[in-house]
């Protein structure tokens, strides 16, 4: 299982990339709507990031070579609903990360959470 | 040992490599106890399938001309001249009958076919 | 143990194809080509073996257990080439490598890096960047690199060159030299298999048409070439996809001797290729395709 999701991580590194900039992007445009603000870009950064493995999975038709690999089907689907759980663990800690270096640097933006 | 396998030959490829390697055991230069390559070995080198190149040791077995020790390969028997002319010749009259055969076929005579085999035989 | 694979009244039912009970026996040691026209149910079959589709009814044993039941055990066991790249495309040869590996106990590390060199595989090159031909490599070292018995292999040269083709035959070869290893290679290159199959399956529409060696195939079977007038005073019913026209017929029958008892030396009887063997008994004699 481990491998599993670590493989959905090292597919999207151009996504995870792009992840870095919505965060920061997020971050600017949704500080104005309160800690709410946080809850909508945890949601939005994994729902990116599922998916985005669901695409490629998807597009390479991968799915063949995962069921004829020596693991359970029920290993391949519970990866993914745990991968769910680590995207989102991901996007909190990035916010907040950038939250830490807003405050850090003093930078004139108002961030709630 | 030399074995040069045709595909395109209307002979099967079996029999094209039991006869080759009947050839060099009578000839003697393949002798006696001298260890054959292995049948998946032979199979590989001469790019045909493993089932063949068995057939062929098979049947080089059942007529003497090699032994196979499970587990250690196959070696040249000694063989047996005698035994040998005597396959010959009854190979001989299995042709013969299908000559016949076939000169029956187109109504050819006895006569006719003995001068045939006369002139072939003085003339090679 | 002696059967690598045992395939008994194997059935699969879809809304517009079905596999009429299908039956496969592949022993140990030896190379089946499993040849067949695109859309005969090579690939449904292949799919089955690999448990990727459920069957309908019947029994797929795989070194002697069943292979739904011991899914995971079997599938440590095998080695897969599938005819298009399913690898995730965005990773690099050895990232892909190292998703793989971890799923085999067996992974054996040193015959893959062997394999790599060997293939002049980029390990470092994303394997969307890489040749169809260097893909299948990819594939095979893959395959090859956990001590699989049973290689699995759906239309693997199609598309590829002659060159690498019969590298890859090759490369089956040496495989074979393990005389606990079976190779079964589904594809309709018939010629890739003219030469280093042992047993040849053929299957058309979903049912199993014949599956023996190929020395028996190869040498009971003959073309035969004759006027129309030679026809119509024997029994055609023995021939296998006749093709007749104005200046004669043409053609395949199981039977040598006894063609050659009938017809004697007035008809030409040609030997047959495993291609010539795959035509005949697929094409529809009432089928002619004209041009306008």
């Amino acid at each position: 299982m481990y491998h599993l999701i670590k493989k959905d991580i090292l597919m999207q590194k151009r996504a995870l990339k792009l992840s870095v900039l919505l965060i920061i992007f997020f971050t600017i445009t949704l500080s104005n709507i309160g800690p709410a603000g946080l809850t909508v870009g945890v949601l939005a950064i994994t729902y990116q990031l599922v998916l985005g493995a669901s695409a490629l999975e998807d597009k390479n038709n991968s799915d063949i070579i995962l069921i004829s690999l020596p693991v359970k089907r029920a290993t391949i689907v519970l990866s993914k609903y745990v991968s769910i759980y680590i995207y989102a663990a991901y996007a909190a800690i990035g916010f907040y990360l950038i939250y830490f270096i807003v405050n850090l640097l003093n930078l004139p933006l108002d961030i709630p959470f | 040992m030399n074995i040069i396998i045709s595909n395109s030959a209307d002979e099967p490829i079996y029999l094209q490599l039991v006869n080759q390697l009947k050839e060099q055991i009578i000839k003697g230069e393949l002798v006696e106890s001298q260890p054959l390559p292995s049948i998946r070995n032979l199979a590989k080198g001469l790019k045909i399938s493993v089932i063949t190149t068995k057939r062929a040791y098979d049947e080089l077995e059942n007529e003497g001309f090699i032994v196979t020790v499970a587990g250690k390969g196959s070696y040249v028997a000694a063989i047996n001249k005698d035994m040998f002319r005597e396959t010959k010749v009854k190979m001989i009259e299995e042709k013969m009958i299908e000559a016949i055969d076939t000169a029956k076929l187109v109504g050819l005579t006895l006569e006719e076919l003995q001068d045939m085999v006369k002139i072939i035989y003085e003339g090679w | 143990m002696n059967n690598m694979m045992e395939i008994t009244n194997l059935s699969k039912s879809f809304k517009d194809f079905s596999l009429k009970g299908v039956n496969i026996t592949l022993e140990k040691g030896y190379i089946m080509g499993f040849i067949g026209p695109n859309g005969s149910g090579k690939s449904t079959t292949i799919k089955l073996i690999m448990n990727l589709i459920k069957k309908d009814s019947g029994e797929i044993k795989i070194f002697g257990i069943d292979n739904e039941s011991n899914n995971i055990s079997i599938k440590e066991r095998i080695g897969f080439v599938y005819n298009e790249n399913h690898f995730y495309e965005e990773l690099t040869v050895k990232e892909m490598k190292e998703v793989i590996s971890p799923f085999y106990c067996r992974w054996d590390e040193r015959i893959f890096n062997k394999y790599a060199k060997d293939f002049e595989l980029p390990i470092n090159k994303e394997i969307k960047h890489l040749s169809k031909g260097m893909k299948m490599k990819f594939s095979l070292a893959i395959a090859l690199s956990h001590h699989a018995e049973l290689l699995i292999m759906d239309e693997p040269t199609s598309g590829l060159d002659p060159l690498i083709r019969s590298e890859l035959l090759e490369i089956l070869q040496s495989l074979l030299q393990d005389e606990n290893k079976s190779i079964f290679f589904s594809t309709h290159i018939t010629s890739d298999l003219d030469k280093i199959a042992d047993f040849i399956t053929l299957i058309n529409n979903g049912e199993i048409i014949l599956s023996k060696t190929k020395d028996e195939l190869l040498e009971e079977h003959c073309i035969v070439k004759g006027s129309k007038k030679q026809l119509t005073t024997n029994d055609p019913l023995n021939f296998i996809g006749l093709k007749q026209n104005d200046f004669g017929f043409e053609a395949l029958c199981k039977d040598k001797k006894e063609v050659i008892k009938q017809y004697g030396n007035s008809v030409i009887i040609e030997k047959p290729t495993l291609e010539d063997i795959m035509v005949f008994y697929t094409r529809r004699s009432d089928h002619h395709v004209s041009s306008y």
